[in-house]
């Protein structure tokens, strides 16, 4: 069985699964930003989430080249594993499941 | 290209825990604006990180039993140690101390401590003369001034015999990084096997000579810890399918964990010795000043032991994580 995501580690892995080989903390956290509008998100909280998917298998990271731009300093790069992606189509499969019945009774327009 | 002012950077890097340091500072210097836009961010940031590697590098085993020990001790205060110990995790070095730099401590330590011990020496007469009833106390004072420079030694040489150890070269293949897997995961099986056996060995000594209830406890952890050990103590055999990025990953998890091991049963080895130093702190000045110094020492040479092999494990697991393939 997949392991079950919260809201939060959701919008992380999909931010990663878009950004696909640009996914590092920049990136990610501003994709996270824009996934999750309104609300603000400190990047610190992209982190720690990171960190603990990581430990879960769900991703899995490495260090680039050190850059300039970055003050001589490696970027860390993340992907999506395998255990990570049935994660997140399970999580989907929920959320389509949710959108449809509110979608019924509260007559929203379109699909997820 | 804009940067942060050097100050405020170096300010932002002691904060932020060395394992993370690169990268959420490589970050920061990414997303410069201008000093206050840097600095709220950093703030916003470095919470999260700190809390992040404290959850990381929780080494709940080794956690418990530093706090029993530390108990036997301190009693309830000993629970003041415990956000202590898990920042010292978090912020633990991400290489091995420089070996020259120890070797110039040492020395340096060395020569002050023979001042003394010669300083002292000459004016003992005197001190006599002028009412020193207890010499012992005498005696344990120069052993006081030769044993910083023992332990700056003894970490010296721990520095050394690291530095043998052969790093990874920077590009390997996939079947080249299979092949380092495996040799480890021998070598880390066969260790776990001949830490085990010792274990039981310790368990079945404790209790035919101790007997006690104190022993009865070690006795116990000594065998679930062998048990441990034996059967889930090895790193995961590969799968058959798996990319590069994969068995990079595989490996420093594997490293990570079996430093994790190591570090608590160097503790669990010298359980014994602080249980002994406790049960003597309440007896005679002399003797419980002489358990005091023996404890110091102990703890002293387990922290350069684990902090020597973390700093080591985690120069594999950088050098790991920058691997091309």
């Amino acid at each position: 069985m997949a392991e079950s995501l919260g809201q939060f580690e959701q919008i992380v892995l999909t931010a990663v699964l878009a950004l696909d080989a640009n996914a590092y903390g920049v990136t990610i956290h501003a994709k996270v930003e824009e996934l999750s509008r309104p609300r603000k998100v400190t990047r610190g909280a992209v982190y720690a989430t990171l960190d603990r998917m990581e430990d879960k298998g769900l991703i899995a990271s490495w260090l680039s080249e050190p850059t300039k731009e970055r003050g001589g300093r490696s970027r860390r790069h993340y992907r999506l594993e395998k255990p990570g992606q049935q994660a997140l189509r399970e999580s989907a499969r929920t959320a389509q499941r949710l959108f449809d019945v509110i979608a019924q009774n509260l007559g929203l327009k379109g699909r997820a | 290209m804009a940067a942060p002012p050097p100050r405020l950077e170096r300010l932002v890097l002691a904060l932020i825990p060395p394992l993370a340091r690169e990268v959420v500072a490589g970050d920061l210097c990414e997303t410069f604006e201008n000093p206050r836009q840097y600095a709220a961010e950093a703030l916003r940031t470095v919470p999260f990180v700190i809390a992040s590697q404290m959850r990381r590098h929780l080494n709940m085993p080794a956690l418990l039993l530093k706090l029993s020990l530390w108990w036997l001790f301190l009693g309830w205060a000993a629970l003041w140690l415990l956000p202590v110990l898990m920042l010292a995790d978090a912020y633990q070095p991400a290489a091995r101390p420089d070996a020259h730099r120890a070797i110039r401590q040492t020395v340096a330590l060395g020569v002050m401590a023979m001042i003394a011990v010669v300083n002292l020496s000459m004016n003992i007469g005197f001190m006599l003369q002028t009412g020193l009833r207890r010499p012992e106390w005498l005696a344990l004072s120069l052993f006081g001034l030769v044993v910083p420079a023992l332990l700056c030694g003894v970490r010296t040489v721990l520095i050394l015999q690291n530095d043998r150890h052969l790093p990874l070269p920077d590009t390997v293949s996939g079947a080249e990084l299979m092949d380092a897997y495996r040799r480890f995961a021998w070598r880390a099986r066969l260790h776990n096997i001949a830490e085990g056996a010792a274990l039981v060995a310790a368990a079945v000594l404790a209790l035919l000579w101790l007997g006690r209830s104190g022993a009865a406890v070690l006795t116990g952890l000594y065998l679930m810890t062998a048990v441990y050990l034996l059967a889930r103590g090895a790193p995961r055999p590969l799968p058959t399918a798996g990319d590069f990025r994969f068995l990079q990953t595989r490996y420093a998890r594997a490293l990570a964990r079996q430093h994790r091991l190591r570090h608590f049963l160097w503790w669990l080895w010298c359980a014994p010795a602080m249980m002994a130093a406790a049960a003597r702190m309440h007896e005679k000045p002399l003797v419980a000043a002489a358990s005091a110094a023996a404890l110091a020492l102990v703890c002293f040479v387990l922290a350069a032991i684990n902090r020597e092999d973390g700093g080591r494990v985690q120069e594999d697991i950088g050098a790991l994580e920058r691997l091309t393939g």
